[in-house]
């Protein structure tokens, strides 16, 4: 399959098949049975374990497993190439499930968790380990590895994936997850969402409607408070490390979960809306837009090289990573892989000289001989980045 | 260049989490890994925590009374500023 990984790769999260860290794009590996020849709708990494979710609903993981954040039962080791997950089973006492209640319809990973929705967004699930409550499990479930005698839910068959009990709500369904490397947030149908992990810097809570004392974990899902004033229905979420943003369907509204003073002003340097996007995803301290007009809008953290330069265009896609972000550019028909940002790890390619700021640069990808490149998918983690080509 | 220059971040202690049986604070690296502190070097005043897979640290922001309730956590050592830190 001709996906390419690179970065940093000590729990062979980069699924090649060895632990040694590369700066070349290189194919990745892929445990039978094959996955579909048809490119993942997402690439989804944690801190060292990442997963593949195909249009198909079915989903790969490799990498770090110590506590079943990758999925599988044996945590004995690391996975070394991609395996493919057990689908969700069909729910309790329905006889003739549709396929999309017994598919993977979307996937969050966060710094040593997993939380997996069905295709009908009807069933939320969890795996992995999280102190500050990031599984939804409840406290009394903080991780998966090693198994609990009593757990709120079985786990799916030769697997580390429980569902989260009582999520969510009745005649709702989740249309989009989204995380930080520390807590959760589910947009529902209604346009309401529901959070849970890391709550002490205030990413569940609305500034006007924070509970005090702030709860500083939070270990089932929580509905975030409504808007004290002129509430949205809200169509996705985006997590940095300390904050939530809150998004509309058109991008007209936009609005912060966290603190009213953050680190690298994540929240003083938001703009009124994001009318025109495409995507908006975050890095850890930072929040990346890709406007309809090829063109990339950045806020928060922005030393060492970590907003694009000015003046970029022609971006048809971005992946943001922890500290670095990989995007397509469209130049003359042309389609090219760039890079920039923190790339110690080789993550931004095989740059000679300093790693720890790289200005935008092109990114190879080796093979095609003489084909044309024609770029389907990117992923960026934790010091991580995919590529997903077919050669035409 | 200077120790000032390579710091990647400063955080909070409250946001670290404390590992009794290797006797340290660590907190997620943008790498993967994550940066480590032991408890005694906090104690002599330590504050820079370092990442074992990367160049980059983080300053801690604590108080000698934030490490009290976790150095009662950890198996009663000889001098703990010299007791070697192992799995």
């Amino acid at each position: 399959m001709p996906l390419y990984s690179f970065g940093s790769n000590g729990h062979s999260q980069l699924s090649l098949g060895h632990t040694t860290d590369v700066s070349i794009p290189t194919l990745c590996k892929f445990h039978l049975p094959p996955p579909p020849s048809s490119p993942p709708s997402s690439i989804i990494p944690g801190a060292n374990h990442t997963l593949l979710l195909f249009p198909t609903g079915e989903a790969y993981s490799c990498g770090l497993n110590h506590c079943g954040q990758c999925g599988f039962a044996d945590h004995s080791h690391p996975l070394g190439a991609f395996h493919r997950l057990a689908n969700p089973p069909p729910p309790e006492g329905i006889t003739n499930p549709s396929p999309e209640s017994t598919q993977w319809g979307f996937i969050t990973a966060g710094w040593e968790f997993t939380i997996l929705a069905t295709k009908d967004g009807k069933r939320v699930f969890a795996c992995g380990t999280g102190a500050k409550g990031e599984l939804g499990l409840g406290s009394g479930m903080l991780t998966t590895v090693p198994q609990l005698r009593d757990t709120p839910t079985p786990a799916i068959p030769g697997t580390t994936i429980h569902q989260i009990p009582n999520f969510p709500p009745e005649g709702t369904y989740v249309i989009s997850l989204a995380s930080s490397i520390m807590h959760v947030i589910a947009v529902l149908n209604d346009g309401s969402c529901f959070g849970w992990g890391a709550s002490r810097k205030h990413q569940l809570h609305h500034p006007k409607t924070v509970p005090i004392p702030v709860p500083k974990t939070t270990a089932i899902p929580r509905a975030i408070s409504p808007f004290p004033t002129d509430p949205f229905p809200v169509a996705k979420a985006v997590c940095t490390q300390e904050s939530t943003f809150l998004i509309s369907s058109s991008g007209d509204r936009l609005a912060h979960l966290g603190l009213p003073t953050t680190k690298w002003k994540v929240y003083e340097q938001m703009p009124p809306s994001c009318l025109g996007y495409v995507d908006i995803q975050a890095s850890w301290n930072g929040v990346y837009i890709l406007k309809d007009t090829g063109k990339i809008v950045a806020w928060g953290r922005s030393d060492n090289g970590r907003f694009p330069p000015k003046g970029l265009t022609g971006v048809k896609m971005m992946a943001v990573g922890s500290e670095h972000v990989i995007a397509v550019l469209e130049e003359d028909g042309r389609e090219k892989l760039v890079a920039w940002g923190w790339g110690e790890h080789g993550n931004c390619g095989d740059v000679e000289g300093d790693r720890a700021v790289v200005p935008l640069r092109e990114v190879e990808i080796p093979g095609g001989e003489g084909k044309k490149a024609k770029i389907r998918c990117i992923g960026a983690g934790c010091a991580t980045s995919w590529v997903w080509v077919d050669w035409e | 260049m200077s120790e000032e220059d390579s710091i990647y971040d400063q955080i909070e202690i409250e946001d670290m989490t404390f590992d009794p049986s290797l006797q340290l604070y660590h907190y997620p690296c943008p790498c993967g890994d994550r940066f480590e502190i032991s408890i005694y070097d906090l104690q002599d005043g330590e504050d820079v925590a370092v990442c074992p897979s990367c160049s980059l640290m983080i300053k801690v922001i604590f108080e000698p009374e934030d490490l009290q309730e976790n150095l009662e956590k950890v198996p009663a050592v000889m001098n703990g500023a010299t007791v070697a830190v192992s799995a």
